[in-house]
């Protein structure tokens, strides 16, 4: 597939289709694994690939364009728009709140203290690290 | 639409299958013709009568294997053909030359037989009494014109016959159909048989009639076939 | 499940149907771009236009045994699968049979391709690809005189295309598997099984060069693994075609060919009731499922519904979602096959 790009797709998720592979394609672009200028597969190649229909492929792709990652060119496809790394920085920013946000929920369920839960972040950053 | 003859042969071709084509052009016309010697052999000149009238129900009977039921109402058999602008010239095409075909094996089965019936008579070696009989003097025009007569006539009978069994597509219907024809045949035969003693002005006219028979059956058998087949464009 | 959460999913989904009303607001203004860009320059938008189509019809009418036919207006899309849904005897036999110019009996125009010129004839049809429900082939043929017939029948078809399909297909093989062999020329049409006979349709029809594939109930006889298969065809048709070439099947079973619809067509009686791209249709309605007690209340508000000591479970139209706040349900995207349902069951005659 170009680019490298690997999709990963739950049938059943609850999660409409094409909203997954919007943002599976997101995060790859976001994070520089699709660069400025290269082409998306086009709609029906991946629908092909995906076993999918090419409406499902094509609202994807839609939904990038209206995020601003994506722009359609009149007869070759959808091609990655330069990523502003002010607005991706504060996208990453976000991610990371949202992040931290359900590991504390999750914490409060499982009813760890906070100090057990900062434990347990400093324990996986140094696994990181190392 | 243009359609040139090699496509129409073509058409022909393609539409009839290898063992339709061996059987209809050889093995049933020389089957009919030993047939019609055997038979001439044992009871005279009435075994050419015995082989045309077993080519009655040949006929109708190979017919229905090649376009049996194409006539029928609601039949789907025919769609694909119909689903190409080329389909309805390939159809005509096909049986407008089956129709020459029948023709033909009518023919060479009536002289064929005709001609060894006589050989028979005279033995292996010599000329045929049937040759002998036709070259002599006065009687050329009598043999030749109720040959004539019956090879277009029977022609007329299992044109009908066939075209009649393209509207079943059933076995049994179709045999029924085939026994008709030779019976009709039959009796049609018994008549022609005594023609060569006739006056040849009567066999001059009974040949045209048997002619026109022949001709309007044929386009009947084409048109009629092929205004059935256009109809299955249209439900009701 | 509270309340806080519900209105939350509830105001969420609001603004994701509001969106929807916005990008439509959008396409709809560059498709009219497009369609003045397309009789102009004749380009096509090759990264996906929804708004071409490669067949309009119109007041298509049609009555014959006391059935009746009546699609006012019929546009399919370019470049998309679309699916004719509906039960047995709902008309789509008819409709594709005038579609494919296999039947001529009716009232209407029909306009194909970017033609000028209404109705059907030859050059068209070289370009449509079309299947029966059935066989139409005469049963005494064999796979070699069908492939013999199509060369006559059709300028674009490919003999050795055929033969390898028929091959990935597993029809005409002998019984060494290889091709060629005495099964070929002498497997009549009238000894394959119906599956055999679907795919030997199929076969001929993809062995030519087409834009358009009119397919009627193509997955019926077929096992579920080339049920698979012909999606994965159909997509295959569709991606080498980018966007040029279409495909139009039936099916009274939609949840098999559900993978590769792009466009669905509802019909009932004689009428299309509903119709829509299925991304589109999937906002149209949405599946709630709530509490058995509030089940009288739903009943009033849903398009259709089941009900069962446990709760009940039905689809509800977007633009009715706020009059369900209060109860506690919980929504989800609908199959195509649960919104065929609902709409074949609600059938009222009631359309948008």
């Amino acid at each position: 597939m170009k680019g490298g790009v690997a999709l990963k797709l739950l049938q059943n998720s609850g999660v409409p289709i094409y909203q997954q592979i919007a943002e599976q394609l997101k995060t790859d672009i976001l994070a520089g694994k699709l660069k400025e200028g290269e082409y998306l597969p086009s709609i029906r190649g991946l629908a092909k690939d995906l076993k999918i229909s090419v409406i499902t492929t094509m609202k994807a792709y839609e939904l990038l364009e209206a995020e601003g990652l994506v722009t359609a060119a009149q007869g070759k496809g959808f091609y990655v728009n330069a990523q502003d790394s002010e607005m991706l920085k504060e996208q990453h920013l976000r991610r990371v709140e949202e992040a931290l946000q359900e590991a504390i929920q999750a914490a409060q369920i499982a009813g760890m203290t906070d100090e057990e839960l900062q434990g347990t972040l400093q324990a996986l950053l140094s696994m990181k690290d190392s | 639409m243009d359609f040139s003859i090699g496509k129409r042969i073509r058409s022909y071709i393609v539409f009839t299958s290898i063992p339709y084509r061996v059987a209809v052009w050889l093995v049933i016309p020389a089957g009919l013709t030993a047939l019609g010697v055997w038979g001439g052999s044992r009871f005279g000149d009435i075994g050419l009568l015995f082989a045309l009238i077993l080519l009655e129900g040949a006929e109708v009977l190979s017919d229905s294997w090649l376009f049996g039921g194409i006539q029928a109402k609601d039949s789907e058999k025919i769609d694909y053909l119909k689903s190409s602008g080329r389909g309805m010239a390939v159809m005509g095409s096909a049986l407008v030359i089956d129709l020459a075909r029948k023709l033909l094996t009518d023919l060479g089965v009536a002289v064929l037989t005709y001609c060894l019936i006589g050989q028979v008579k005279t033995g292996l070696t010599g000329i045929p009494e049937s040759v002998a009989d036709f070259v002599s003097m006065g009687n050329v025009f009598q043999e030749t014109g109720s040959l004539a007569y019956l090879v277009l006539l029977f022609y007329s009978v299992s044109v009908l016959g066939t075209f009649l069994s393209r509207y079943g597509s059933t076995v049994y219907g179709n045999m029924l159909i085939g026994y008709g024809a030779m019976i009709l045949a039959g009796l049609a035969g018994i008549f022609g048989q005594m023609l060569s003693g006739y006056p040849s002005n009567l066999i001059f006219l009974l040949d045209l009639l048997a002619a026109a028979a022949a001709v309007g059956v044929s386009i009947l058998a084409v048109k009629a076939a092929m205004k059935k087949v256009r109809g299955g464009y249209y439900d009701e | 499940m509270n309340e806080k959460q519900t209105n939350k999913r509830l105001n969420s989904d609001l603004e994701s149907s509001n969106r929807s009303n916005n990008s439509n607001i959008n396409r709809s203004d560059s498709s009219n771009r497009n369609r003045t860009n397309s009789s102009n320059n004749n380009t096509y938008n090759k990264s996906g236009s929804r708004q071409e189509s490669i067949l309009q019809a119109q007041n298509l009418r049609k009555r014959y045994r006391g059935f009746e036919l009546s699609v006012p207006s019929l546009e399919l899309p370019r470049g998309f699968a679309a699916a004719l849904i509906g039960e047995n005897g709902a008309g789509k036999t008819t409709l594709l049979n005038l579609l494919a110019g296999i039947r001529l009996d009716y009232k209407g125009e029909i306009t194909y391709f970017d033609r000028q010129k209404k109705g059907i004839d030859g050059s068209v049809q070289e370009r449509i690809g079309y299947t029966g429900p059935g066989s139409y082939f005469l049963p005494q043929w064999t796979i070699r005189q069908v492939e013999e017939i199509s060369e006559l029948l059709f300028a674009n078809f490919h003999r050795d295309r055929f033969r390898a399909l028929c091959d990935e297909l597993g029809i005409g093989t002998d019984s060494r598997g290889g091709m060629g062999g005495f099964g070929y020329a002498t497997k009549e049409v009238k000894k394959l099984s119906d599956g055999n006979r679907m795919k030997l349709m199929l076969a001929a029809v993809l062995a030519r060069d087409t834009e358009l594939l009119l397919l009627d109930e193509p997955a019926s006889p077929l096992d579920p693994l080339m049920r698979d298969k012909l999606c994965d065809m159909i997509r295959e048709y569709l991606e080498q075609g980018d966007g040029e070439r279409s495909v139009f099947f039936s099916t009274h079973n939609i949840a098999d060919m559900e993978s590769v619809t792009d466009y669905c067509l509802i019909m009932e009686h004689g009428c299309i009731v509903e119709e829509g791209f299925v991304e589109d249709l999937k906002e149209k309605y949405i599946l709630v499922k709530g509490e058995a007690t509030d089940a009288q209340r739903a009943g009033e508000i849903l398009f259709s519904m089941n009900r069962s000591a446990y709760g009940f479970e039905g689809i509800c139209l977007a633009g009715n979602l706020e009059k369900l706040v209060g109860m506690d349900v919980a929504f989800e995207t609908p199959s195509l096959s649960q919104i065929c349902v609902a709409v074949m069951k609600a059938n009222t005659g009631m359309k948008v």
